[in-house]
């Protein structure tokens, strides 16, 4: 038995049965679980969640299932990097990486609310689950979908990279290529919603599915000994990832497990698609859409986000900035944390690294502050974001002579060997 | 008849002009505004708007042609 109570319209509060609903028939606001704190914070303490499985599932009360998990058994509870050699070369001495290129099973965060969500699809009794995707959220959904025994339907912009199609494809879902922008997909899947009533995760369970991005919140404060971080880096595309790592935190406050929450949220963006970063820049709670996004970063690359607006006021509320990174940036920064840390991270963590640099640079986040940057996903899926910007192998002959001369040719080889 | 609900971003230049009012008296739709929130440079309102199919993809396209950016309640992530 979980402790969810059932929904809430985070505009008006207006309450809600735990439904696969996702507006407010009133106010027309966004919809979000509601639990029985008292009564979780009975059962919850760190001593049960450390003793849980190493997974999300680890911390199964405050999400809000009925039951045990269907699917994604394995997902999450990522390593948190100590990450020395990329904080020597940003500056920061105590700087982590929350590594979510490994997470199982499809190497992205987007595996810890699609958990959440299929499992939540199957109480439900749905028989098909889909989404809208611009890749990672589509490569969790399949292969979730393929593991709980469900039909599904995955709708993607037709200009996506390979491997992400691929990614996607080998579950066998029904893949559909729209010719648009995500923000079309998005349009056409609330109609398909409307008329076939699917369960499509981030839609009708979104209020569901967004809650399982809280473990990443959960997890970093865990893994640093019950600690809330000084600032924490998020990318955004729809906004609701940094909403939840700051909803987790505040969660495991109010439960008293944690003893503070000094978290600066700090949102990063492309420059080709930033329209939270921007109106974190220029002051405004109105998110001015971008009509065409233009960015290697596609798994951000949302012009007009639902949950823009909420992920504007975390950073505000909680004294965080924003940044946006220039494509060149991204690779850049792309290939520094694989170059500093052996973490190959897809676009989005090129974006956050690039941007926690920037705020460095600023003096927003100070030397000796601890610092979390949120990774979320591989870089083996957008492997043609770099492919460019990286040094051909060196061509030998099998002898040592012509070894010899390779080395002598490129001295930082030498320098290394 | 059908029902669309939408939010509706208008540019700054469009703030100060009556659009709904002109777009649903145009193409015969009724307007029921749930939410809104407009600053000095730039606003946001969420409503439904009723009329038939044509009517509606009509005045959403008239929306578009003057700027205003028309996006369906619902859908997150990527």
């Amino acid at each position: 038995m979980g402790y969810a109570k059932g929904l809430k319209c985070r505009e008006c509060g207006r309450p809600y049965p735990a439904n696969p609903i996702h507006v407010c028939e009133f106010c027309f606001g966004p919809l979000e679980v509601d639990y029985d704190y008292l009564a979780m914070s009975r059962q919850v303490s760190r001593q049960r969640i450390e003793s849980g499985p190493p997974s999300i599932w680890r911390y199964r009360d405050l999400l809000p299932i009925e039951g045990e998990a269907a699917v994604g058994r394995h997902c999450g509870y990522t390593p948190l990097v100590r990450a020395r050699n990329l904080g020597k070369a940003l500056g920061l001495t105590h700087l982590y990486v929350k590594n979510d290129t490994v997470s199982h099973p499809t190497l992205s965060f987007k595996d810890r609310v699609v958990a959440v969500a299929v499992t939540k699809a199957l109480e439900f009794g749905f028989p098909v689950v889909a989404c809208a995707s611009t890749g990672n959220l589509a490569n969790s959904v399949a292969a979730h979908a393929a593991e709980g025994g469900l039909t599904s339907f995955v709708f993607i912009p037709s200009d996506l990279e390979q491997g992400k199609v691929l990614g996607t494809s080998i579950y066998a879902p029904n893949v559909v290529a729209v010719d648009g922008t995500y923000d079309e997909v998005n349009r056409l899947c609330s109609e398909i919603a409307d008329k076939y009533g699917w369960a499509f995760v981030n839609i009708n369970i979104r209020p569901y599915y967004a809650e399982g991005s809280k473990t990443f919140g959960y997890e970093i404060a865990e893994q640093l000994g019950w600690r809330a971080p000084e600032h924490i880096i998020v990318p955004a595309a729809g906004g609701s990832l940094i909403t939840k790592i700051w909803k987790g935190l505040q969660e495991l406050w109010k439960l008293g497990l944690l003893m503070a929450v000094p978290t600066r949220m700090h949102v990063a963006q492309a420059a080709g698609c930033g329209p939270i970063v921007t109106a974190v820049k220029t002051d405004t709670e109105v998110i001015r859409p971008v009509k065409q996004p233009r960015t290697i970063a596609k798994s951000l690359a949302i012009g007009n986000p639902a949950d823009g607006y909420y992920a504007y006021k975390v950073v505000k509320d909680s004294g965080g900035a924003g940044e946006h990174a220039s494509d060149e940036e991204i690779v850049d920064a792309i290939q520094l944390l694989a170059g500093t840390e052996g973490i190959f991270a897809e676009t989005a963590g090129g974006v956050t690294v690039a941007v926690t640099r920037k705020l460095v640079q600023q003096g927003v986040i100070g030397r000796d502050d601890l610092t979390v940057i949120s990774v979320t996903g591989n870089g083996l899926k957008t492997q043609e974001a770099v492919q460019g910007a990286l040094q051909a192998p060196a061509h030998i002959k099998p002898t040592l002579k012509s070894f010899d001369e390779v080395l002598a040719q490129r001295p930082a080889m030498a320098a290394k060997a | 008849m059908a029902t669309l609900r939408v939010t509706l971003t208008f540019p700054v230049d469009l703030v100060r002009q009556p659009v709904v009012y002109t777009v649903a008296k145009t193409y015969r739709l009724v307007p029921n505004i749930r939410r809104a929130r407009v600053t000095e440079s730039q606003g946001e309102t969420t409503l439904d708007l009723t009329g038939t199919e044509e009517d509606l993809k009509q005045g959403i396209e008239h929306l578009t042609r003057l700027g205003v950016k028309v996006k369906p309640l619902g859908g997150a992530g990527a």
